[in-house]
């Protein structure tokens, strides 16, 4: 009785169908009646990609305080007179790194009255000392550089907390622009700024009569150090930024200093010491980012790129641009190229986005036109299968970021399943009221915007995941997909699909970052109609 | 290809099955808990825990159960003698420098479930930020302060971080993502079953659940109750599956509740050792204890 029901509403889809088709579509529908799918089953073995497979760089930088306290005076001694404190401190710690590592480098940035006049520093060794501490040649906001080469010094007078948090963040900010105008891959940075300190924060006034900058003017600042690691499209170029502080005085410490730095550290996630006449200051005792995290499975999507549901008709789509071949037919653009008009956008963008698949009524090839000739990039740098172009000028979705509206469905498998891919999350939504949620359909390849009751003889694909092996540099995993449905010829053999493969991982420690990999292969048709994936197909 | 059949196996001690530990300290030398070995079907166990009556102000939000000796992963029940979330045979890699008998072997502050989850190598842990209270879990779910400031990121004032249902530190324990809190109805390994669902029953996140494994699913019943004029409830834990472990059967037991004019969470976290494996009884009963309000972590 339910099973005639679900006929008769299925029929009634069907016929609705009908109705609003040319001639055309009547033959492509005899196509893709449900309950004519031919099906693959999708094997596939696959392991987290191992934490030190991705390419993450560190740098640190050294904020040092050259106020004339360092020096003294006729009456007090100084607190680092001839700069072997601070500055054997910086070599000490540089020299632990015995191995070159080209992801590491070194930043310094002194602060206080002294900043900015050449002297009053000491080095075991200057010139290695200059070599290591690279980075320097930064022109914004580092007005002196050209002339110090000692670093990129904060000359705010006194002894100016706000004034070198600010030159740290333009250094930094600059960092990662210049990260982020590398349109062919993502580099990410971990950022350690070492605060280092003899006074409290005084701009000005007399003993006993100081100026001191507020502690929630400081906090804020940091915040705002902080605040680089989102900002903007910021994410996925910055892993972590740190602020340590310490606090190296004589005989006698400085207790309201010494609370607003470990304030500080609080709000940077970092470390605060404190150190006294004759001891060492010890930069590996700051606690520093750890860039190689493993990495977990979050959860794996099969797709196949040559079938796509329009209104609850799962269809043929040859060159797998999201539009059917039927309708790229009906819309006169090709049905076997997926940007017909070869103006770098695919036909399936620019009828989502403009209502036609090319910018030319007749979709001639080679018509670069207007929207698209603003962009100077066309490769997938976040590798979501939507160029740089689609997203940054069409779609209005990230560039650099493969999941923009953090919904865990790469964008490029949202736009295919014709849901959003920016804005708003709607993964949990069940906007077809079949009581499957979108997130779900997306993962069984069912039509997330039409009831799935209302489909004869549909097929969702089944996932069967098994563990295979798990250590602490990965985990590995054994797949099986059944019933993915596929184009089928006049014959009704499978064709040679091409299969889609989705890894999304995260790393639930650490930095919450989320990753994803991707497989592809064709079905072949002369085979069993099954397909295997291997460790090495995955990227 | 089809899936795979085999009996869910669990792990027995090396040495006999009669002498059964309640508790395991260091100076002892334990009988290896990570030999595996097949049997037909585990002992299992029920808890009931009776009179359980939310706080006043509060009503009640969720129970949960969670099985701290053993987890099953590759249709295996695998024992977990220091019950810090990693089965025995996972506290093998020499790199971590982590062992079976001591949840943070290293006493830093930062589990070995956290080591290992992160991959952290013995050099790696030795840049982790300097951990001043080890011990301290403010919000009880079960992760330290400084495990959650350091690597997690979750609040270490909010049990329940990204607000899931779930608490922190189960999540970090089911690999789940506790700042994420739409992870809680996906089904990654396709079993119908979602991840919030699996979480309660003890169940595997990342594999797919098979009619072998499900028999070892936590069931759970509740009925209502009266204690003094107030609505209190029996709370059932039903098919706890006993292991051979020396450090005796643990579970932990989660009552969550909610206020009633506000959106504060609480959530009371004990673990209770089973030490019995007497048969023939219907239930091990625990009276519903209260507690102190400082037993209690609240969260707006």
């Amino acid at each position: 009785m339910r099973w005639v029901l679900r006929n008769l509403v299925g029929v009634s889809a069907l016929s609705l169908g009908l109705a609003a088709c040319n001639s055309e579509r009547l033959e492509e529908l005899d196509e893709i009646r449900a309950t004519d799918y031919k099906t693959t089953d999708v094997y596939a073995n696959f392991c987290t990609s191992d934490a030190s497979a991705v390419k993450s760089k560190l740098k640190f930088i050294f904020v040092l305080d050259k106020s004339g306290s360092n020096q003294g005076t006729a009456t007090e001694l100084g607190t680092d007179p001839d700069g072997s404190r601070r500055y054997d401190a910086i070599m000490h710690f540089l020299d632990q790194s015995v191995i070159p590592d080209p992801t590491i480098s070194y930043a310094l940035v002194n602060f206080s009255t002294n900043a900015s006049r050449p002297g009053n520093d000491r080095f075991i060794d200057k010139a290695a000392f200059e070599t290591k501490v690279i980075n320097q040649k930064f022109e914004s906001g580092c007005v002196y550089a050209d002339k110090y080469d000692s670093g990129c010094p904060a000359d705010g007078g006194w002894t100016n907390y706000l004034n070198a948090y600010s030159v740290v963040n333009e250094l930094i900010a600059h960092d990662i622009q210049q990260a982020k105008d590398n349109l062919d891959e993502i580099e990410s940075s971990s950022y350690v700024v070492f605060f280092v300190t003899d006074g409290a924060p005084i701009t000005g006034g007399t003993p006993g009569n100081y100026i001191y900058q507020s502690t929630s003017d400081i906090l804020g600042a940091v915040r705002g150090l902080k605040g680089l690691e989102t900002l903007g499209e910021n994410e996925p170029y910055v892993d972590i930024i740190q602020v340590h502080s310490l606090f190296y005085y004589n005989q006698v410490g400085d207790p309201a200093a010494e609370t607003l730095l470990e304030q500080v550290a609080d709000e940077g996630e970092g470390d605060f010491y404190s150190v006294s006449a004759g001891e060492l200051i010890d930069f590996t005792r700051f606690g520093v980012p750890i860039r190689e995290v493993k990495r977990v499975l979050r959860d794996v999507f099969v797709q196949n790129t040559n079938t796509t549901w329009e209104n609850g008709l799962l269809k043929a789509d040859s060159d797998g641009d999201t539009l059917s071949d039927v309708t790229e037919e009906r819309l006169g653009s090709d049905p076997s190229v997926a940007d017909t008009d070869g103006n770098g956008v695919d036909d399936g963008v620019e009828y989502r986005t403009n209502g036609k698949p090319c910018k030319d009524l007749l979709c001639r090839p080679g018509s670069f036109a207007e929207p698209y000739s603003s962009c100077t990039s066309f490769g997938d740098l976040d590798s979501d299968r939507l160029n740089d172009c689609e997203e940054r000028v069409a779609l209005d979705s990230y560039q650099s970021r493969w999941d923009s509206n953090s919904d865990w469905i790469p964008d490029g498998l949202a736009f295919a399943m014709y849901l959003a891919y920016s804005g708003n999350a709607e993964g949990s939504l069940d906007p077809d009221g079949d009581l499957v949620s979108t997130y779900q359909e997306v993962k069984d390849n069912t039509p997330p915007l039409f009831p799935n009751g209302s489909i004869v003889g549909l097929k969702q694909a089944k996932y069967f995941l098994t563990v295979e092996s798990d250590d602490r540099i990965r985990t590995c995993y054994k797949l099986q997909v059944k019933d993915l449905a596929m184009r089928s010829d006049s014959k009704g053999n499978v064709m040679a699909d091409l299969i889609r493969i989705w890894v999304v991982e995260n790393t639930a420690v650490i930095d919450n970052k989320s990753f994803l990999k991707i497989a592809e292969k064709r079905v072949d048709p002369n085979g069993n109609g099954a397909i295997t994936f291997e460790r090495g197909d995955f990227q | 290809m089809a899936g795979p059949m085999s009996k869910i196996r669990i792990a027995l001690a090396l040495l006999g099955t009669a002498v059964v530990l309640s508790a395991c300290t260091e100076e002892q030398i334990m009988p290896l808990d990570i030999q595996r070995a097949t049997i037909a079907a585990p002992t299992t166990a029920n808890l009931l825990i009776k009179n359980y009556c939310p706080r006043t102000g509060f009503r009640y939000l969720d129970f949960w159960g969670h099985a701290l000796s053993y987890k099953i992963s590759s249709s295996q029940i695998l024992v977990d003698t220091d019950r810090d979330g990693l089965a025995n045979v996972q506290e093998t890699d020499p790199s971590l420098g982590i062992n079976y008998l001591r949840a943070d072997t290293n006493e830093d502050g930062y589990s070995d479930l956290l080591v290992y989850l992160a991959g952290f190598t013995l050099e790696a842990q030795s840049h982790l930020r300097f951990c001043a209270a080890a011990d301290q879990d403010s919000d009880f779910d079960g992760l330290t302060d400084c495990e959650e400031q350091t690597i997690t990121h979750t609040d270490p004032f909010k049990f329940d971080t990204d607000q899931d249902g779930i608490p922190d530190g189960i999540e970090i324990r089911k690999s789940m993502n506790p700042l994420d809190g739409a992870d809680k109805d996906q089904n990654p390994s396709g079993d119908g079953i979602t991840n919030i669902s699996k979480v309660k029953q003890n169940l595997p996140i990342y594999e797919t659940v098979t009619d072998d494994v499900k028999a070892f699913a936590f069931q759970y019943a509740i009925t209502s109750t009266e204690v003094n004029g107030q609505t209190c409830f029996n709370l059932r834990i039903n098919n706890i599956p006993l292991v051979e472990v020396t450090s005796g059967n643990a579970v932990r037991l989660m009552f969550m509740e909610r206020q009633t004019s506000s959106d504060r969470y609480a959530l009371k976290s004990k673990d209770y050792l089973i030490e019995s494996l007497t048969r023939g009884i219907d239930a091990y009963e625990v009276q519903y204890e209260q507690g102190a309000d400082a037993e209690w972590s609240v969260y707006q």
